[in-house]
């Protein structure tokens, strides 16, 4: 009976913590800092805060906002992340895309977009600061 | 000697210049296959439409401002653009979206010295939202 009440302890304990180290891994919520260049007018630093909370049908997805927007959302598909935050416009919303290769909790340097009206006005390379950078 | 040498050395290095330029192009047709669809419904995103598969053809002439960009059309009838920006190809398509509005059919995955990525995502994007979003899965080029 000891020895199966120790092992039982052992295993709660080892799902307890492989669970635990899984979802803090693998979380990207947080606030990202952004540094887009070559895309002309957007051009410069932004500060990403997503909620990763599974809220959109992804495992890693929710809540993307940054200060001058705050509508949007991102998701990871296929260990891509894409943000699509919401650019308010008289008549039709545009959005602005950001977008890497998403892995563990981890966003790599990848590529922003504006996109008004079914087309890419702007476009550019994003290169991402450390986690709770902004 | 030391004259041959040099001389091997330009042309190697000309050869090499040639085949890096050559393998860089992204032009062809890739199959594109859909999968683990999601939308949402009445109850949030729980909406999941059917597996498809599409080919994509890609025109790499520079003409969207990147070395490597150019015209995009899916299926022979969505028109649209493609621009690879540092590590990442972005593949737009223009839609009509469900108000009628322009709407766009957003593709990204990883590419290199001509080469797209396998594993990429598909994102449709609707006045400023996500609308819809599947795993994209490429095939190589000249696929379909």
């Amino acid at each position: 009976m000891k020895t199966l009440l120790t092992l039982a302890v052992a295993l709660s304990i080892s799902v307890w913590t492989g669970a635990a180290t899984a979802a803090a891994s693998g979380s990207y919520t947080g606030n990202w800092p952004l540094t887009v260049t070559h895309a002309g007018y957007l051009n410069g630093q932004y500060c990403l805060t997503v909620t990763d909370d599974g809220s959109e049908g992804w495992p890693h997805s929710g809540s993307a906002t940054i200060p001058e927007y705050t509508y949007g959302v991102f998701q990871v598909i296929h260990g891509k992340f894409m943000a699509d935050i919401v650019v308010p416009l008289e008549g039709q919303n545009g959005v602005l895309l950001f977008t890497s290769n998403g892995r563990d909790g981890n966003i790599g340097n990848g590529a922003a977009a504006q996109i008004e009206g079914g087309y890419p006005l702007y476009s550019g390379v994003m290169t991402v600061g450390t986690k709770g950078g902004c | 000697m030391k004259i041959l040498l040099t001389l091997a050395a330009v042309l190697s290095m000309a050869v090499w210049t040639g085949s890096a330029t050559a393998s860089g192009s992204y032009t062809g047709n890739y199959k594109v296959t859909l999968t683990h669809d999601v939308f949402p419904n009445t109850t949030g995103y729980n909406g999941h439409g059917p597996n498809s598969t599409h080919c994509i053809a890609l025109t790499d002439d520079g003409s969207i401002g990147w070395p490597h960009s150019g015209f995009a059309v899916m299926d022979g009838q969505y028109e649209g653009q493609f621009s690879v920006i540092g590590p990442t190809i972005l593949i737009y398509l223009d839609i009509e979206g469900s108000g009628q509005e322009p709407a766009d059919l957003t593709f990204a995955t990883t590419a290199r010295d001509g080469n797209i990525g396998r594993k990429g995502a598909y994102d449709e994007i609707q006045g400023g939202y996500s609308y819809d979003a599947a795993d994209a899965t490429f095939g190589t080029k000249g696929s379909c």
